[in-house]
């Protein structure tokens, strides 16, 4: 497998909480300018593959690679080319939005905020909340900061769980506009985990399900644009008949 | 701000958060100022710089306190520290984690406050020269070798992903949350005890105990000590989670309508039970040696200690109902 030529390289991963196994022989690609969506039904292993792709969690085995750096081997540069999205709740509440936006680019070594991720912040109407401390953030507002602060840098990988999760319809169709911008453009790729089908239809360019711990199925573009022309339903009743189709075996 | 700080974001995120919550509470750091002024004033007391005089007499077991404290201070910490490289919101970036700067920022401001309390009755007059010169290196010889015992202590390094809290159900209980009632809730501060009493936890406590123990104590006599002790640690814990659940579970069941009298008897019954049964294994133990008046002395302390409770739960509850 051309591990340079990809975004996201995931080969033989294994994780497990204590004795509880939770990903088992996952093998995932996600190639340059590429926005793969990850599905599958809760506790699946949605969350906790994506936390040992960003390195906050450490796999038992298996080896993650992002644009050609290991990150067992030098975590810092896949960090580098990594932008992920942490929970909302996670966000320091004795900080203001614009600080922790400083931070962040501070840390990524950027000489200011980028202007596209300001002009993404606008049009989540955020701006205005930039000077108010976190822990007065609604759920919504802290996700935005945390979809922004994921972007920041102009990272080649963003990985995002669930980061739709609490966004009003308008910030939430900004972001959509602007990730498919920005992956068509080959400015990144995206890694998503969400439940939200719509953005699996309409964006994404190959969706994975995750089951038991098991990339169970995944589907092309070409799969994807074929389902949502045939029928109302299309990729929901495919995605029930695979969930059923794995639960039967 | 400094080039170096902000290449450091752990320590940055600290800085602006302190910088944050003075800004926030006004009233903070002149508090802070008059609780040290205040602190100094007491020090100056010419019983303070006796006191301190006969501590510089007996210089092990200061020693062998502090040094413990920082030992376990500091291992605590590095755990958290290592914690928050994989769940802090700076996890995923490639930046440094100030891992050593971390753990010994706090040691080594403690250890600043401690040697300017020492100074403060030196220069009231009230200990002599050589006692405060005994007492600082006391201090500092104390803080250097508990912080790198601690340093050295194996951390935790099965630390799971991000609000990893899986539970280790050792059997499923049909008789319970099956139907509608608050009984449940009564094994919340259970659950919480057995958590703050694990061996792990409660092995550091009577670590202190067992080192400040004066040279020449008796095996038996040290095991009674570390037995009575581990009691009392027992009981206070089941105390203080009960108060602290109080507050989580008012919190968490705030929508409902609740009220404060089956709230209080359902949170708080299971605890005094445990503290009934373990103040009643003390006392028959007790009464069975040859210690004269330990049954009555244990009847009047097991007495105090279930009331304390009942009104430190129903405190607890009450404050807890009312301010969610």
């Amino acid at each position: 497998m051309n591990t340079e030529a990809s975004a996201l390289t995931v080969e033989h991963l294994y994780a497990s909480y204590e004795k509880h196994a939770v990903l088992i022989d996952v093998n995932l690609t996600v190639a340059r300018g590429e926005w793969v969506a990850l599905l599958g039904p809760n506790a699946s292993g949605k969350s906790t593959l994506l936390h040992c792709v960003a390195g906050m969690m450490a796999p038992k085995s298996g080896a993650v690679v992002i644009c050609g750096h290991s990150l067992q081997g030098d975590p810092r540069a896949a960090k580098g080319k990594l932008g992920f999205a942490c929970a909302p709740e996670r966000l320091p509440g004795l900080l203001t939005g614009r600080q922790c936006l400083e931070i962040y680019a501070a840390a990524k070594g950027l000489p200011s905020i980028d202007a596209d991720v300001l002009q993404l912040a606008e049009s989540f109407q955020y701006l205005a909340m930039l000077d108010r401390f976190v822990d007065a953030y609604s759920l919504g507002t802290r996700q935005k900061l945390a979809v922004l602060l994921a972007l920041l840098g102009e990272p080649q990988l963003v990985v995002l769980d669930e980061a739709f999760n609490g966004l009003d319809p308008a910030s939430s169709l900004a972001l959509k506009h602007h990730l498919r911008a920005r992956v068509s453009e080959g400015k990144c790729s995206v890694l998503l985990a969400t439940h939200a089908l719509d953005i699996v239809e309409r964006y994404a360019d190959r969706a994975a399900l995750l089951l038991d711990g098991r990339i169970a199925h995944q589907w092309r573009k070409d799969e994807l644009t074929a389902m949502r022309a045939k029928s109302e339903e299309g990729f929901e009743a495919a995605l029930a008949a695979v969930a059923v189709e794995v639960e039967s075996k | 701000m400094s080039r170096w700080l902000q290449a450091r974001p752990y320590l940055l995120t600290g800085a602006l958060c302190w910088s944050n919550l003075k800004r926030r509470n006004r009233a903070l750091l002149p508090a802070i100022i008059g609780l040290l002024l205040l602190c100094a004033g007491l020090l100056a007391v010419p019983a303070v710089g006796v006191f301190l005089e006969v501590i510089a007499q007996y210089p092990v077991t200061p020693f062998v306190l502090l040094a413990a404290s920082c030992a376990v201070t500091t291992a605590r910490r590095k755990t958290s520290v290592y914690r928050s490289l994989v769940d802090s919101w700076l996890a995923p970036l490639a930046a440094p984690s100030s891992v050593f700067i971390r753990m010994a920022l706090a040691p080594l401001l403690q250890l600043l406050l401690l040697l300017l309390a020492i100074a403060v009755p030196v220069l009231a007059g009230s200990l002599s020269r050589a006692g405060a010169v005994t007492l600082w290196s006391v201090v500092s010889g104390a803080y250097v070798a508990g912080f790198v015992v601690g340093w050295l202590a194996p951390h935790d390094k099965s630390v799971g992903a991000p609000n990893f809290h899986y539970a280790a159900v050792r059997k499923p209980r049909a008789n319970w949350a099956q139907a509608p009632g608050l009984e449940p809730l009564s094994y919340w501060p259970m659950g919480q005890v057995r958590v703050s009493t694990k061996p792990k936890v409660t092995a550091s406590a009577l670590l202190f105990v067992l080192m400040a123990l004066p040279m020449g104590t008796g095996g038996e006599q040290a095991i009674a000590i570390a037995a009575g002790s581990w009691v009392v640690f027992y009981l206070m814990a089941l105390d203080v989670s009960a108060m602290r659940i109080a507050f989580r579970a008012a919190r968490w069941l705030a929508p409902t309508t609740v009220r404060y009298f089956p709230f209080t008897v359902a949170l708080g019954y299971r605890v005094v039970l445990a503290q009934l049964w373990t103040c009643g294994w003390v006392v028959f133990l007790g009464s069975a040696t040859t210690f004269h008046g330990a049954l009555r002395l244990g009847l009047t302390l097991t007495v105090g200690c279930l009331l304390s409770s009942c009104v430190t739960v129903a405190v607890a509850c009450w404050f807890a109902m009312r301010s969610r």
